[in-house]
C-alpha cells in the first residue's frame, strides 16, 4: 500500500472552473465507491474515477490530460451520487476533457463527432418529420449562430480542424 | 411546481428519433388542460455535445443564456423539459448564470396529474408486466431533487405505471445507465453494446412486457441495441421499450400512428394489439 501523497500545488485550471466550486475534490478518501459502480470501469480495464481524482490530487494532470482514460466516462454520474464525500468524478472529467482539447491533446477523441454533428440531424435543429416538432426559424438560427460566434464555439471548432456548413 | 405556465423545452433527440413521442406530451398537456407555450425558437439544451466532450461550458452557458431569456420573454413561471439532460443541463446552467427559474421533467407533470389521467383512460395496463428505467442525468445530477423515491431508486416511473394499471416488477441493477455513454453512442460502441446488453440481461430475467422510460436517450439506446446485440450474441431479447408520452397517449385511445410506433426497432404490434383488446 503507498500512502497518497497530495500535492501542494493543486492544477488551478480544474480547482477553479466554476464548476468545481461545489466539488469536494479534497475531501476524496479513496474508498472506491466510485469505480465500484461505474459502468465504463465494467468495460474498459484501465478506467477508474477513483484514480482519475487520484491523479488529480497527486497533480499529474498532464498525464490525465495526454492520454485516453479520461475519454472512456460514460458521463452516467453514479460516482457524483454515490461519492460519500461530495466528489465528482464525473465532473472532473469534463473539466479535464475541456482542457485537454484547449491545449491541443486528444482531438481525435471529439473530431469525429463535431464532423457528424455538423452533417447530421442537430445541423439545423430540424427532424426527419414534415410536420416539424422541431423546426427553428432562420432568425433563430442566425441568433445561436452569433452567440456560438461570440462565445468562442467557431475557432474551438476551428482549433479541432472541422469546418461547419 | 408552478401550476400556471410550463415553458415545453423539447429534445433534440427525441425529435429526431422519435419525433411523434416528443408531439405526444403535448397531446396529454391539451387533453389535461395544462398551459405550456411550444415556443419554436428555443435551441438545444447542448447537453448532448457537453458531455460528450464537443462543447465547453463557455458554450454551453451562452447558447442557455439565450435559452434562459426566451422563457424569460414567455412569461412562464418555469420549464419543463422533456429530456433528462435538458432537465439537468438547465438547473447546472441556470446556477451558474445565477438565473435562477424552477426546472421540471416532463414526467414529473405526469406524475403529478396521474389520478386524473387514470380516470380518462380508454385502455389501462392490467395484467401487464413493467420494468421501468429512470434516466441518470434525472436521478443522479441533482440528485437531492428526486422526490418520489431516492436516487439510487426513482420510482416515479413506477407510481405513474401503477396508476396506469400496470404490475411494475423489480430487476437487478436497476440503476445501471442504458448503456448510452454520449460520445460513446456517436463514436464507439463498445460501452453501449456492453453495457446496453448487461442492462437488457437483467430485465430479461424479469420477463416484462414492456420497458418503461422517461429519457430520449435510454429510449433510443434500449430500443435500437437489441436489433444490434440480438444479431451479434444470438440473445433473444425482443422487450418493447416505451416512452412515457407514448405509453400514456395509446392509453388514452390514440392510435399506433399517432405514437410513431413504426419508428420503433422493436415492434410494438403485439404490445398495442393486446393493450387495445
Amino acid at each position: 500500500m503507498r500512502r497518497l501523497e497530495i500535492e501542494r500545488k493543486f492544477p488551478v485550471e480544474v480547482f477553479e472552473d466554476p464548476r468545481a466550486k461545489e466539488i469536494k475534490f479534497l475531501r476524496c478518501i479513496q474508498c472506491g465507491r466510485c469505480t465500484g459502480g461505474c459502468p465504463a470501469a465494467y468495460v474498459f480495464d484501465d478506467f477508474s474515477p477513483r484514480k482519475v481524482i487520484l491523479k488529480l490530487l497527486e497533480g499529474e494532470i498532464d498525464d490525465l490530460l495526454r492520454k485516453d482514460l479520461i475519454w472512456h466516462c460514460g458521463q452516467c454520474y453514479t460516482c457524483h451520487m454515490r461519492c460519500p464525500r461530495g466528489n465528482s468524478p464525473a465532473t472532473a472529467v469534463l473539466i479535464l476533457r475541456e482542457l485537454a482539447l484547449e491545449r491541443g491533446y486528444s482531438i481525435g477523441k471529439v473530431k469525429e463527432i463535431a464532423d457528424q454533428c455538423g452533417r447530421l440531424m442537430w445541423a439545423k435543429g430540424v427532424n426527419f418529420y414534415g410536420e416539424g416538432s422541431r423546426e427553428l426559424s432562420d432568425e433563430a438560427i442566425c441568433e445561436v449562430q452569433e452567440v456560438l460566434k461570440q462565445s468562442g464555439y467557431k475557432s474551438f471548432l476551428e482549433m479541432l480542424g472541422v469546418d461547419l456548413p | 411546481m408552478n401550476e400556471e405556465r410550463h415553458y415545453l423545452f423539447k429534445s433534440c433527440v427525441l425529435s429526431a428519433y422519435y419525433p411523434k413521442a416528443e408531439d405526444c406530451l403535448r397531446a396529454i398537456f391539451d387533453e389535461l388542460g395544462v398551459e405550456y407555450v411550444n415556443d419554436p425558437a428555443h435551441s438545444s439544451c447542448t447537453g448532448h455535445g457537453y458531455h460528450a466532450g464537443i462543447y465547453p461550458l463557455k458554450t454551453a452557458l451562452e447558447v442557455n443564456r439565450r435559452n434562459f431569456s426566451l422563457v424569460k420573454d414567455s412569461n412562464c413561471d418555469d420549464i419543463v423539459a422533456s429530456c433528462p439532460t435538458s432537465y439537468a443541463m438547465l438547473k447546472e446552467m441556470s446556477t451558474l448564470l445565477d438565473e435562477p427559474i424552477g426546472v421540471y421533467h416532463g414526467s414529473e407533470v405526469i406524475y403529478k396529474y396521474r389520478d386524473e389521467i387514470s380516470e380518462i383512460l380508454k385502455y389501462n395496463l392490467e395484467g401487464m408486466r413493467v420494468v421501468t428505467h429512470h434516466g441518470c442525468h434525472f436521478a443522479k445530477i441533482f440528485y437531492n431533487d428526486v422526490t418520489v423515491g431516492d436516487a439510487e431508486r426513482p420510482v416515479l416511473l413506477d407510481e405513474v405505471a401503477t396508476s396506469l394499471g400496470a404490475e411494475v416488477i423489480d430487476y437487478s441493477e436497476r440503476s445501471l445507465c442504458c448503456g448510452m455513454g454520449f460520445r460513446h453512442l456517436l463514436l464507439d460502441q463498445e460501452y453501449c453494446k456492453k453495457i446496453t446488453l448487461r442492462k437488457l440481461e437483467n430485465i430479461k430475467k424479469a420477463d416484462p412486457d414492456l420497458i418503461l422510460v422517461h429519457c430520449p436517450g435510454c429510449l433510443l439506446t434500449l430500443d435500437r441495441f437489441q436489433v444490434i446485440l440480438e444479431k451479434e450474441t444470438g440473445i433473444e431479447l425482443q422487450i418493447p421499450v416505451l416512452n412515457y408520452t407514448e405509453l400514456i397517449t395509446l392509453l388514452l385511445g390514440s392510435n399506433p400512428d399517432a405514437i410513431g410506433a413504426a419508428s420503433h426497432h422493436i415492434r410494438l404490434d403485439n404490445l398495442i394489439k393486446r393493450i387495445r383488446k
